[in-house]
């Protein structure tokens, strides 16, 4: 196990985690919004370092853990969401991550993929919500018609739930999961071609604190 | 013996009305929950001092909060000027508290 200094550990962009929030990547500890949100700054980072060539991660957009809170209260208008994608054309993009905190208990994860017309919905502990799926089409509506004056063209999309999401089979490895869906899903996989499940966990949280320190993302097929 | 008077000069309010913001100063209006607290900064001012009082008035431990303008999360050392700001409209921080999952 690496040793964990106290203080600030890392910075990529406007994100920083400290010691105590890297902690939570020991055995059995809850993850925290500084761990995802990191490593959402980290996803977006590699995705906007590298080419568009076959193979390189996809065009990726990051909301952090919450932008979801603030969708569903206040909501879009009263939060001033359309101001989160002032510099940014949304619609432009290949995925929109959006990581999503359920009660302050559990960490699941959203994605408005736009290059599959999909919204997804990725639950370790494998509920579908269906109110994840009307909020984000009610976010694209906003935004399309702040953004562009226009209604949002829904024709051939899809809400996409899969049985093939690795499921935790304890209540501590949730974030954990989740930061495995975002960085699989930047590299366009299916839930189908994830190549993790609840067995590489304890490995995952020790290669995470790894890049986290180091700033660099592994990757199954680098 | 002199005679001390104690130092009875009134202490500036944390929060004030718009019409009060001092030349050069701009108001931020933080946001946490339902709550809003009004500060008047200079543009070259580090907002350590926002954060700091702002986690005062919810007796929150310092550093515990996380602030984001636009969705942008905000560091104790930046000021207006480096987050480039709009000043033609109201500026408004959202204050949260640490969010925490595991089941």
């Amino acid at each position: 196990m690496l040793h964990i200094r106290s203080g600030l550990v890392s910075t990529c962009g406007r994100e920083q985690v400290q010691g105590e929030d890297i902690q939570r990547l020991r055995p059995a500890q809850w993850l925290n919004d500084e761990v995802i949100n990191f490593y959402g700054a980290m996803i977006t980072e590699r995705a906007a370092r590298q080419g568009r060539e076959q193979g390189d991660p996809l065009d990726v957009h990051y909301f952090n853990t919450f932008f979801y809170e603030k969708l569903v209260n206040p909501g879009y208008e009263k939060a001033r969401l359309n101001k989160w994608s002032k510099k940014v054309d949304i619609f432009s993009k290949d995925v929109i991550l959006i990581p999503i905190n359920l009660g302050n208990s559990h960490w699941t994860c959203a994605c408005i993929n736009v290059r599959r017309k999909r919204i997804e919905y990725y639950d370790s502990l494998g509920t579908r919500r269906e109110v994840v799926y009307q909020r984000l089409r009610e976010y694209l509506q906003r935004e399309s018609l702040d953004k562009k004056k226009i209604d949002f063209e829904f024709e051939d999309w899809e809400d996409y739930f899969s049985e093939a999401t690795p499921q935790q089979e304890n209540a501590y490895d949730c974030g954990v999961f989740v930061c495995q869906f975002m960085e699989a899903i930047s590299r366009g996989e299916d839930a189908e071609e994830f190549a993790f499940d609840q067995r590489n966990m304890p490995y995952i949280r020790r290669r995470m604190l790894w890049e986290i320190s180091e700033k660099r993302l592994i990757g199954w097929k680098q | 013996m002199p005679d001390v008077k104690p130092d009875i000069k009134e202490r500036k309010p944390a929060t004030q009305d718009e019409s009060e913001v001092p030349d050069g100063k701009v108001q931020i209006t933080v946001i946490l929950g339902e709550q809003t607290f009004k500060y008047a900064v200079k543009p070259t001012t580090a907002f350590k001092k926002v954060f700091e009082t702002t986690e005062k008035q919810v007796a929150a431990s310092p550093g515990t909060l996380r602030f984001h303008y636009n969705g942008q999360r905000l560091r104790p050392q930046q000021t207006l000027e480096e987050i480039e700001a709009e000043l033609d409209e109201p500026v408004e921080f959202h204050a949260q508290l640490e969010q925490i999952g595991g089941a």
